[in-house]
């Protein structure tokens, strides 16, 4: 039953595919979607793309640990992505970009873009590497124990083959379909279930500590923790800047975007929590990360299991799928198209975009398959990247920010990340992602001061952009 | 079923039927528009 309903369901996202390679025809067809994705599309493809199986299994584990406190990330990333739309969405919109090195060179000048990629560059395949394995790990559970290679393979392709196809409107259409999928399992059925299970509010009371109910129980420094992981990485991710671009309107991204958030993500983080308190009272002693599945198998009958199974699936598919277009986006669009060859024609770049996504697509697999500490290493080193917030932040909202700045901010974060991921050395006692934020806001204020821009440099800046 | 349980259903079949019917008001609008 679990492998018909997957394979129906996989079918489904192939036939997208072919459908949307209709109508791709140059690189903003392809990886911005023609800047025509309607509200609704988009609210759903914001929602899915950001939440994956750390937003479901990963925290309803941690709610199953610690109590409620377990969603703090959830909430926080809630209020980053309500921020992000009020202050960047209509900005980033009007940039006409369609990667991130785009609007810093809109923003600064050449020379940082090439920074930018060249950090963004290291960490890509790590990131898609770290994508691709938690989907075939995931995949592996539902298809009843077939080899983590062959679920790889399977789930790899597909992916591969429809964002290949489609570009960023399969993405976006097949993440409608995984989106609603996902909400009818994790937020209908497994929270419907389980209460019933467990006997609703008064049985979990009854089970459960008060403190699993106390959102601040789990502690202010684990708080401020995930704080600090939630707020500039949903600053600066792509995955979501790209669906800002595609929008039909900046007003559009920006509704988009805080509606996902509001009346998507934030409900969805108190079904996941209902599902964590559930799994706690009921199956005490099983790993975390086996919860979800464990709670299917004991309590939902047979069909609705296969379509919760399928529906967690849909939720890593819709990440890994959004990963692997960004990350073809900034090979074809940021070395390709911008450095290597910036009179290509149409064609030339529509094909380098597709043999791109491919190419991401392989490695990420070869990594998961084979070099897991690779792609730790290569996610660690995007540390500095967390330099990009400030820098955009700075170049929207300061007049006097200059790409000297900009620079300093850069090599200021790499200088910064190094002692402490390389040799375990915390400088101020905190967290690399806090000394690099903080470090490079500092040095792209401090820089911009003292090394203003050429008034001339910063009108051209971003003019010569490729179309 | 208690009141508890009956709201957090709730929430998720509303979240779900946003999530659809916005899509499927959209493509309809975009229907009449052509």
């Amino acid at each position: 039953m679990h492998i018909a309903v997957t394979v129906v369901y996989l079918l489904a996202m192939l036939w997208i595919g072919v459908v949307t390679s209709k109508e791709t025809h140059d690189i903003e067809d392809f990886f911005v979607a023609s800047r025509r994705l309607p509200l609704w599309v988009n609210v759903n493809t914001i929602a899915a793309t950001y939440i994956g199986a750390g937003a479901t299994m990963g925290i309803a584990g941690m709610v199953y640990r610690s109590g409620i406190g377990g969603t703090a990330i959830l909430v926080f990333q809630v209020g980053a992505m309500v921020l992000l739309a009020l202050l960047l969405a209509e900005r980033l919109w009007e940039t006409k970009a369609i990667t991130l090195p785009d609007v810093v060179e809109t923003l600064y000048d050449l020379r940082t873009r090439e920074i930018v990629t060249v950090l963004r560059l290291i960490s890509i395949a790590g990131v898609v590497g770290g994508q691709m394995l938690a989907m075939a790990l995931i995949a592996q559970v539902i298809l009843g124990g077939a080899s983590f290679q062959l679920a790889l393979i399977i789930m790899g392709g597909v992916i591969i083959a429809y964002t290949v196809m489609g570009g960023l409107l399969a993405v976006a259409l097949t993440d409608v379909v995984q989106m609603i999928l996902n909400a009818l399992g994790v937020m209908v059925i497994l929270p419907w279930v389980g209460l019933k299970a467990v006997g609703g509010l008064a049985g979990l009371q009854k089970a459960l500590p008060a403190a699993r109910f106390d959102f601040f129980s789990v502690g202010s420094s684990f708080l401020f923790l995930m704080f600090v992981f939630a707020v500039p990485g949903t600053f600066t991710a792509q995955e979501l800047w790209v669906r800002l671009f595609a929008a039909e309107s900046p007003k559009k991204g920006k509704l988009a975007l805080i509606l996902a958030a509001l009346t998507v993500y934030l409900p969805y983080a108190i079904s996941v929590a209902v599902i964590g308190l559930v799994g706690a009272a009921m199956f005490p002693g099983v790993t975390s990360d086996k919860l979800i599945p464990v709670m299917l198998d004991k309590l939902a009958p047979g069909f609705l299991a296969s379509v919760c199974l399928a529906s967690l699936l849909a939720a890593v598919m819709s990440c890994a799928d959004s990963v692997l277009l960004v990350a073809g986006s900034n090979v074809a669009r940021d070395v390709y198209q911008r450095f290597m060859n910036p009179n290509a024609s149409t064609q030339q770049v529509l094909l380098v975009s597709r043999v791109s996504v491919v190419g991401m697509g392989i490695i990420g697999m070869l990594l998961a398959a084979s070099a897991t500490g690779i792609i730790d290493l290569m996610t660690t080193v995007a540390t500095p990247l967390a330099a990009v917030g400030p820098i955009i932040l700075f170049g929207f909202y300061w007049k006097k920010a200059s790409p000297a700045g900009a620079q300093i901010a850069i090599i200021t974060a790499i200088l910064l990340s190094i002692p402490t991921l390389f040799f375990k050395v915390k400088i101020l006692n905190q967290e690399p992602l806090v000394v690099t934020t903080v470090g490079s806001t500092i040095a792209v204020w401090l820089g911009s001061l003292l090394m203003p821009a050429k008034p001339k440099a910063q009108e051209t800046a971003g003019a010569s952009l490729p179309r | 079923m208690d009141f508890f349980s009956v709201l957090v259903v709730l929430m998720g079949i509303l979240v779900t039927a946003e999530l659809t019917v916005g899509v499927i008001w959209e493509a309809r609008q975009k229907t009449k528009a052509r």
